[in-house]
Parts: structure tokens; C-alpha cells; sequence
């Protein structure tokens, strides 16, 4: 939950205020003009950066300089140690919070399971692909049993059909995890397609202007973009944002 | 790839066979060189020696501990630089060009503080070894993606957790490719030192049968440092390609690109590392006494009555003219030789390891073998120059060409421009920031060429006051001249980065 957030770097008025409270178990999405704060956002929620004003909380707690426990976070570059076997990337923060043992081998062998990682267990990222490295990514993730996962924009550098594939997989995790869940995207059908709402942002400074909501069902997947209320809900994004994205790219060719 | 392999073993082979061809038929006298074969008889009976096998354990010994040293110092001064970016920035006009930096020059003079021992080669050693090494672990640190200091943070790591499991490994390949040059240029150093001025080594002994007339030994233990560098070279190579895990996984990432600073704060570092190096001399001068190091204002008398003797201007013109034909040389033969090789995938394919290896053995110690050849005088220094400044040219020039965008030789074949229209309006303007690096690195590596030719067995030039110097215990002629060609150096490298800087941006 934030409240009244704004974040300033220097003399640039990066960010909000923003209010956001997210409900538990949901798949929130966030869109917006480049620039507009997004990933600035995720930061200050995930205690990654602190806010120059407003509170951030999680479960109830607030959020200081320290990532809390129960929050997962994946990235846009790709994060993956490329020293780690993939077991071993995945491994990584378990042992790290002392799980050791039966434990450790039966939480890593499900997130490779269930990220289809098994038959590259023992190779290192260099010799996977940029999709299947953000899968180990996720995995790695994942295995903490975080009970709010931000992505920030985890599937930006892949293409547009390994794009729909992992978002089927991101699904399957929000409903097996019944995490919570906001994604970072600037794809307005990937967000309309994977979310119950979507969180449009202005401009810089980033807030929000609208809060979409989609209604889909809890057992959706890519095939939800045939159906005629999917270019509904993407076509009212872009209305929304059409005038902002405008404004940012003026903002830009000035700066 | 393979055929390129088999091909350049052939190329090797062939070279040594019509070398020793030429011996045999006496087209290379006797007095120049010994047949190939011969070397090689010679060289196993002399590893049967004590005399020789003392020498070799000398000279490995000095690499061990240079290397040791080198390694430790350069990373831990690295590590301290890297969370000290005022103090880094200061210091990156040296950082930028170190490999070309005659810090050779430097060696007199620690012989003449710390006597003739060991003790000036290692010094000497480490600190040629150190500053790759340095550069090496900032280039690591610097290439760390910082979602990777993210994701430490999203699993609670401490700075020391971080440190440990993530920065660590991170840079890992990037400390061994430190490591791997730096025992490069200890080996070359080391080696060079035993022989321009030492009493032991295999520098030495290579130093001392040129004098006394024993070309077989001389030419055998030649062989011997060219096969040691090669397969130790080869080693370290197959042991980078182990342990480099990088390949697109995260590592690639650009470096951070350092701050440089507006020209007045440039200006003002300048200022302040010259000060401290001139304090720093200061308090050694007091330390040691004048017997040992002449005072920084003596030295600028010194250098004052130096400009008005007619002898010290002889010795300037001397070896300003071996380094500008040796430059002419490098420049021109390094491109045109770089253009061919790049412009040919396979031809540079052959002929680049070639290249490589030629760059990694320690040249100082072929010396002798361009005297022999080109006999005492200018042509020795200018071919010697030209060897040193035509490799980094030809190398740079390669790159230049071989990493051309091809969206532009694509562009200019559907525009239709003529292949020579190519070269001047495609491929020239294209490669301008590589030439000024080239002409820069060349400058600097023919330089040191020159600089080492004059100090061996010469009697004209300024490499020759320097050793001059130390015969006739004129420490502080010694000392001014080693500063003039210092602050020589330094002034063209800056003044062609300059230039260099403008063409990059």
C-alpha cells in the first residue's frame, strides 16, 4: 500500500504522489508513458529506494530501506549469476536464509519443475536463451514463496510470442502462489490480458489516472485476446494514454 | 577456424625452414644469425648446464615475486580505487595508456637508489605487473550490472554478503585476465631489465654472450624466452576460456562510464598529483641524499643548463629522428597491413594470433638481434622502434575495419559508390577514432622502442645519457633526462587523447 508517495531525484520530480492500495491476491498491471515513473514505483515499494515523501507499507508494516520478506521481485535485465549453475541461481536466496538440506532440494526441484527448467538444471545461463534465463529468474524468485511479486517489466527484451507463452506461465504462478501480484509493463495488451486491474499513469510526474478494471476470470490465458471485450479494455489503455504518451515524448525531444 | 590453425602452423614451419635455409646457403652470414637447428642443439646442451639452469631459476624466481606482488597490490589498489572515484579520476590519464607508458625508462634510476640487485627488477616487475592488474579489477567492478546489487538487496545481503557472493564472482574473469597480462608484462619486464643493466638472469646471460661475441648461446637462449612466453601465453589462454562464464549472461553489459570532469576540475587533478609527486621525490631526495637522487630543483637547474649545451641538443636530434621515421613506419605499414587483414576474414584469421604473440614476447631481449642485422646505429633503433609500434597499429587498424557496421558498406553498395569512393567517404570517417588510438598506442610503443635501443649498446641519444649517466655517476644528468622523457610522453599521450576524446563524441 502506498500513500501520498512521491520520489524527486535531485531537482526532477520523478514520481507521484501516488495512492495505491493493492488487494490481496490480485494481478494488478501498471502502464504508462516511458519515463513516467514506473520503475520508480516498484523501487520505492520494494523498499529498493526510498520515497522523499508519502509511507509505503506491506501486510501492515512499513517499508524502510530493507526489501521485506514477503516481497519477490524480478527485473528487466537480465539478473541471472552467471557463475551459478541454474539449480544453483535458484538456490541462491534459500540458502542464504539457511534452508539447507531435504528442504532446500525439494523447494528448488519444484521452481525448476515448475518453470520447466529440469533438463538445464546443471548448466550455467550463459548457454540458455534471454527467455529461458528470466524463467530461471522468476524461478529463483519464486522459491522464497513471496506473498507479493513485482515484475518490472520481466519479459521486455523477449519477442512477442515468448512474450504470450511466459505470460500463460505468470498466470499459472499467480494462481497456484495465490500471490499478489503487480507487473510493470509497457505493453498495453499484455497488461490487459494478464490483470484484474490496471493502473494507468500520467506523464511525468507519474500518478495514476485511472484504475481499469477487467473482470476476467480467475482461469484466464492468452486466448482471452480473441474475445471481443479484450480490444475493449485495450482500447480504453490507450485512449487514456494516448495524450500522455504524447506529452512524454514532447518532454523527451525537448530534453 | 580450423583451416586458419593448420594454415598458420604451416606459415610457422615453412618460415623456419626457409630461415634455415637461408643460413645454410649462407644468405644470412654466419655472424648474423645460427641455422634454427642449431639454436635448438644448442639450447638442449646448455639446459644441461648449472651456469644456465642458476640463470633461468633467477629470473623465475624475480617473475614469481613480481607477479605475487603485482597481483596483490594492483587488486587491492583497485578495489580501494574503485570506492575512490575523485582520487580515481585523478589518476585515469595514466590508467588509459599504462601498457604504453615507458615506465621502462624508470628502471636506472631505481637502480641507482637501490643498488644493483634483485630488488630494482622486482620493484620494477610489480609495478609494470600491478597496473594491468589495477585496471583489470576496476574494469570488473565497473562491468557489474547493478540489478545484480539489486537482487543482493532483495535477498537481504549485508555489504560483506554482497561483497563475497556477488561482487566477487561477478568480476572473477575479469581478475583473471588481470592476473594473465599482468604476468605478461612482469615476464617481459623482468627479462628486459636482467638485460639492460643486471648482473643475473636470463636477461643477463643473453646480454653478456651478445658482448662477448657468443652468437650460438645468444641465439639458443633467445629461443628459449620465445618458447617460455609462447606456451605460457598458450596456458593462460586455455585456462581464460575455462574460466569465463560471460557470453551474454548479464556480464555484457556496457561499463559505467566514468565522470571525466569539466577541463577545470582535469586541470586541477593534474595539479594536485603533480604536486604530490614532486612532494613525494622531495622527501625521498632527503631520505636518500643527493649522492643517490638529485632534488627536484637541482633537477630543473640541471635540465636549464642541459637545453644550452650543444651536446644534449645532438643527443635530442638523435632520437627525435629514430622515432619519426620508426613512427612513419609503424603508422603506414600498421595500416596498410591492418586494412588487408580486416578487410579478409580469413587472412586475418591466420595471421592475427600471429600478431598477438608477437605483441606478448618480451622484444627487448631480440635487440641484439637487429644489431646484428642492421648493425650498430640509426637503422638498428628505427627497425627496433618499428617492430614495437607497427604491432599495436596493425592490431588496432584490424578491429577498425573488421567491426565496421556492414549496414554501411550495404548503404554504400545501394547508393552506388565506387570501392575507392568506399575507402575515402565510408570507410575513413568510420574508423577516425580507431586511427587517432592507433597513431597514439604507436607513437607510445615506438617510443619505448626507440628509448630501449638507445639505452643498449648505443652511443648517441637520449636512452644513451640515461645509461651514460649511471657509468659515470652523473645521477642527476641521469635523472633530468628520465624526467624530460617523461613528461614527454605524458604530453603527447594527453594531447592525442584529447584528440581522441573529441573524435569519440
Amino acid at each position: 500500500m502506498l500513500e501520498g508517495v512521491t520520489r524527486h531525484f535531485g531537482a526532477v520530480h520523478a514520481l507521484g504522489p501516488v495512492d495505491l492500495q493493492l488487494r490481496s491476491g490480485e494481478f494488478f498491471s501498471v502502464v504508462g508513458p516511458s519515463g513516467c515513473g514506473k520503475s520508480t514505483l516498484l523501487e520505492v515499494l520494494a523498499g529498493l529506494s526510498p520515497p522523499t515523501s508519502g509511507r509505503v507499507s506491506v501486510e501492515g508494516k512499513p517499508v524502510a530501506d530493507v526489501v521485506p520478506k514477503s516481497v519477490g521481485i524480478v527485473f528487466q535485465d537480465d539478473a541471472s549469476f552467471p557463475w551459478l549453475s541454474v539449480w544453483n541461481n535458484i538456490a541462491f536466496g534459500l540458502r542464504r536464509h539457511g534452508v539447507r538440506g531435504d528442504e532446500l532440494r525439494q523447494r528448488v526441484d519444484y521452481a525448476v519443475d515448475f518453470m520447466g527448467l529440469k533438463q538445464f538444471a546443471n548448466v550455467r545461463p550463459a548457454q540458455l536463451s534471454g527467455g529461458m534465463r528470466q524463467r530461471v529468474c522468476i524461478a529463483r524468485t519464486l522459491v522464497m514463496r513471496p506473498r507479493l511479486i513485482l515484475l518490472d517489466e520481466p519479459f521486455g527484451a523477449l519477442d512477442q510470442q515468448t512474450r504470450l507463452l511466459m505470460g500463460d506461465e505468470l498466470l499459472r504462478l499467480w494462481r497456484e502462489t495465490g500471490a499478489t501480484v503487480m507487473l510493470i509493463t509497457h505493453s498495453l495488451d499484455e497488461a490487459a490480458m494478464l490483470s484484474d486491474r490496471i493502473g494507468v499513469m500520467s506523464a511525468r510526474p507519474g500518478r495514476f489516472i485511472e484504475i481499469v478494471e477487467t473482470g476476467w476470470s480467475r482461469d484466464r490465458d492468452s486466448r482471452i485476446a480473441s474475445e471481443s471485450s479484450f480490444g475493449a479494455v485495450t482500447g480504453k489503455l490507450w485512449e487514456r494514454l494516448r495524450g500522455e504518451s504524447l506529452k512524454a515524448m514532447a518532454g523527451q525531444s525537448m530534453a | 577456424m580450423r583451416s586458419a590453425t593448420i594454415l598458420r602452423s604451416g606459415i610457422l614451419v615453412a618460415a623456419s625452414l626457409l630461415l634455415e635455409l637461408l643460413c645454410r646457403w649462407g644468405v644470412i652470414g654466419r655472424l648474423t644469425m645460427t641455422p634454427p637447428s642449431e639454436m635448438i642443439v644448442r639450447l638442449a646442451t646448455l639446459l644441461q648446464q648449472s651456469k644456465y639452469l642458476v640463470q633461468i631459476g633467477s629470473t623465475l624466481r624475480n617473475v614469481l615475486i613480481s607477479a605475487l606482488v603485482a597481483w596483490v597490490v594492483g587488486f587491492i589498489m583497485g578495489v580501494a580505487l574503485h570506492g575512490l572515484p575523485r582520487v580515481r579520476r585523478a589518476l585515469q590519464p595514466i590508467f588509459v595508456s599504462y601498457f604504453a607508458l615507458p615506465f621502462f625508462v624508470l628502471y636506472p634510476l631505481l637502480v641507482v637508489l637501490l643498488g644493483m640487485s634483485n630488488i630494482p627488477i622486482v620493484v620494477i616487475g610489480s609495478l609494470s605487473g600491478a597496473l594491468a592488474m589495477l585496471i583489470n579489477t576496476l574494469d570488473g567492478l565497473d562491468r557489474i550490472p547493478p540489478v545484480l546489487h539489486k537482487v543482493g538487496r532483495t535477498f537481504q545481503l549485508g555489504s560483506l554478503r554482497t561483497a563475497l557472493l556477488v561482487q566477487l564472482p561477478a568480476t572473477i574473469p575479469y581478475l583473471f585476465t588481470g592476473a594473465k597480462l599482468s604476468l605478461g608484462y612482469v615476464v617481459a619486464t623482468v627479462i628486459g631489465a636482467e638485460f639492460i643493466l643486471s648482473s643475473s638472469g636470463l636477461g643477463y646471460s643473453i646480454s653478456f654472450a651478445y658482448n662477448n661475441f657468443e652468437n650460438a648461446t645468444m641465439y639458443a637462449l633467445l629461443l628459449f624466452v620465445i618458447l617460455f612466453v609462447t606456451l605460457l601465453l598458450m596456458l593462460l589462454n586455455f585456462i581464460e576460456r575455462r574460466v569465463r562464464y560471460s557470453a551474454g549472461s548479464g556480464m555484457t553489459t556496457a561499463p559505467s562510464t566514468m565522470k571525466t570532469g569539466t577541463p577545470m576540475q582535469r586541470l586541477l587533478d593534474g595539479m594536485v598529483v603533480t604536486i604530490v609527486l614532486i612532494g613525494c621525490w622531495q622527501v625521498l631526495h632527503l631520505y636518500m641524499g643527493s649522492e643517490a637522487l638529485s632534488s627536484p630543483l637541482a633537477t630543473v637547474q640541471r635540465i636549464g643548463s642541459l637545453f644550452q649545451s650543444t651536446m644534449f641538443w645532438e643527443n635530442v636530434r638523435e632520437t627525435a629522428n629514430a622515432l619519426w621515421i620508426s613512427l612513419a613506419i609503424s603508422c603506414l605499414g600498421g595500416a596498410v597491413v591492418g586494412v588487408l587483414l580486416g578487410s579478409n576474414r580469413f587472412a586475418g584469421a591466420v595471421v592475427e594470433p600471429m600478431v598477438v604473440m608477437l605483441q606478448a614476447i618480451p622484444k627487448v631481449t631480440l635487440y641484439p638481434v637487429f644489431l646484428l642485422f642492421f648493425g650498430l646505429g640509426l637503422a638498428a633503433k628505427v627497425a627496433f622502434g618499428a617492430i614495437h609500434g607497427i604491432v599495436p597499429v596493425t592490431l588496432v587498424t584490424l578491429n577498425a575495419v573488421r567491426s565496421l557496421n556492414p549496414a554501411l558498406k550495404r548503404t554504400a553498395r545501394a547508393l552506388h559508390v565506387s570501392p575507392w569512393q568506399t575507402v575515402t567517404t565510408i570507410l575513413l570517417p568510420a574508423t577516425i577514432p580507431e586511427i587517432v588510438t592507433a597513431v597514439r598506442l604507436g607513437f607510445c610503443l615506438t617510443f619505448l622502442g626507440v628509448m630501449v635501443g638507445e639505452m643498449f649498446a648505443s652511443k648517441r641519444g637520449l636512452g644513451y645519457m640515461i645509461m651514460n649517466g649511471i657509468s659515470v655517476n652523473d645521477v642527476p644528468t641521469m635523472i633530468a633526462v628520465t624526467v624530460l622523457i617523461a613528461i614527454f610522453a605524458i604530453a603527447v599521450n594527453s594531447f592525442l587523447l584529447a584528440i581522441e576524446k573529441r573524435v569519440y563524441t
